[in-house]
């Protein structure tokens, strides 16, 4: 009996541990992982561990006694788990359509899509726990005639806090 | 009939020389039991089995076809199992292979693309954050001229 039940509680078990293994998996693990190989890409990637140290470098954002913003912006950032940037000039665009059509948009919710003049097309999406409804990945695909981008913020992510420190950033520029 | 006349005959017999009157009186002999020599025993089997002149159809039995009667609840079940494997096998085949589905997820060795210190990952980090808000002020954008579109659209019809 004791034996049985070591057998049936591990596979009872199973599903759970997967689920908990896959959640820190971004899109690019599971949709791109050829890129990563891919010579025509540039990859970088910031881990949590990275995100955590951010607070110890001499940047005027990240200086917490300066006001209230950027503490919160070092706390915003030491919840992030990962962040995977892939890259390439080489056709962007096709590489754009490509990427488009693997993404399974039952898991990714497309929650805006940008066209602009130029020919750059920018589509947002965002992976949620099915349970608690919390964004757990944030995908940014990006193509133009000059270039493909693809980012992967991985984490407890909150899209207001996310943009307003985007803009926080992008007005300090 | 004498035991070495019986003998001729059963030789006879394998020779295949005896007439059908032979033949008669061979299985006649073998059928009066308490008669047979304890020598010829070996050979009254196969006449006896001869005099009774049946086959014996035991061996063929499992080669003739049964003649039960399947109940309709097993033919019901036997459709239902049957038309079920059907619908499975068609469903698999004609439905499009789902073009979003990931192929086998393969782990990366994320370590060997990590930044090589905190200001390059604040670097990284910091131009993703400004690319994020890029669409997010781009998207802001294209909502108001969008309702400014419809506004316009309504007033001229109003004044219409």
């Amino acid at each position: 009996m004791k034996k049985l039940l070591h057998t049936l509680i591990p596979l009872f078990l199973w599903p759970f541990l997967l689920q908990a293994q896959t959640a820190n998996i971004s899109a690019i693990d599971t949709y791109f992982s050829h890129y990563v190989d891919d010579e025509r890409f540039s990859v970088v990637y910031v881990s949590a561990k990275l995100f955590s140290l951010m607070k110890n470098i001499s940047v005027p954002e990240l200086q917490s006694d300066e006001n209230a913003d950027n503490n919160d912006l070092i706390r915003y950032l030491e919840g992030i788990e990962g962040l995977r940037v892939l890259r390439t000039n080489d056709t962007p665009l096709q590489f754009y359509a490509e990427a488009k059509s693997k993404i399974d948009t039952k898991l990714y919710e497309i929650l805006m899509t940008v066209r602009e003049k130029a020919g750059k097309n920018t589509e947002f999406l965002i992976k949620s726990d099915q349970k608690t409804g919390k964004v757990q990945e944030l995908l940014l695909l990006s193509g133009s005639p000059d270039e493909f981008v693809l980012l992967s913020f991985i984490g407890n992510l909150n899209l207001d806090d996310i943009s307003r420190f985007a803009k926080k950033i992008s007005s300090d520029n | 009939m004498k035991k070495e006349e019986v003998l001729i005959l059963i030789h006879k017999y394998f020779e295949a020389e005896t007439s059908l009157d032979d033949e008669r009186r061979l299985k006649g002999y073998f059928s009066r039991r308490e008669e047979t020599a304890p020598e010829l025993e070996p050979y009254a089997d196969l006449f006896r089995y001869l005099h009774n002149g049946q086959a014996d159809t035991t061996l063929l039995q499992p080669m003739i076809p049964s003649q039960r009667r399947i109940s309709w609840q097993a033919q019901t079940a036997a459709a239902a199992i049957l038309a079920l494997l059907i619908a499975i096998a068609s469903w698999s085949y004609f439905l499009p292979k789902a073009k979003n589905q990931p192929a086998t997820l393969t782990r990366i060795d994320w370590t060997k693309y990590e930044a090589a210190s905190a200001e390059t990952a604040y670097q990284v980090t910091r131009e993703a954050l400004i690319r994020v808000a890029q669409v997010v002020d781009q998207s802001e954008q294209n909502a108001q001229i969008a309702a400014e579109r419809i506004r316009n659209a309504t007033e001229m019809l109003e004044f219409d």
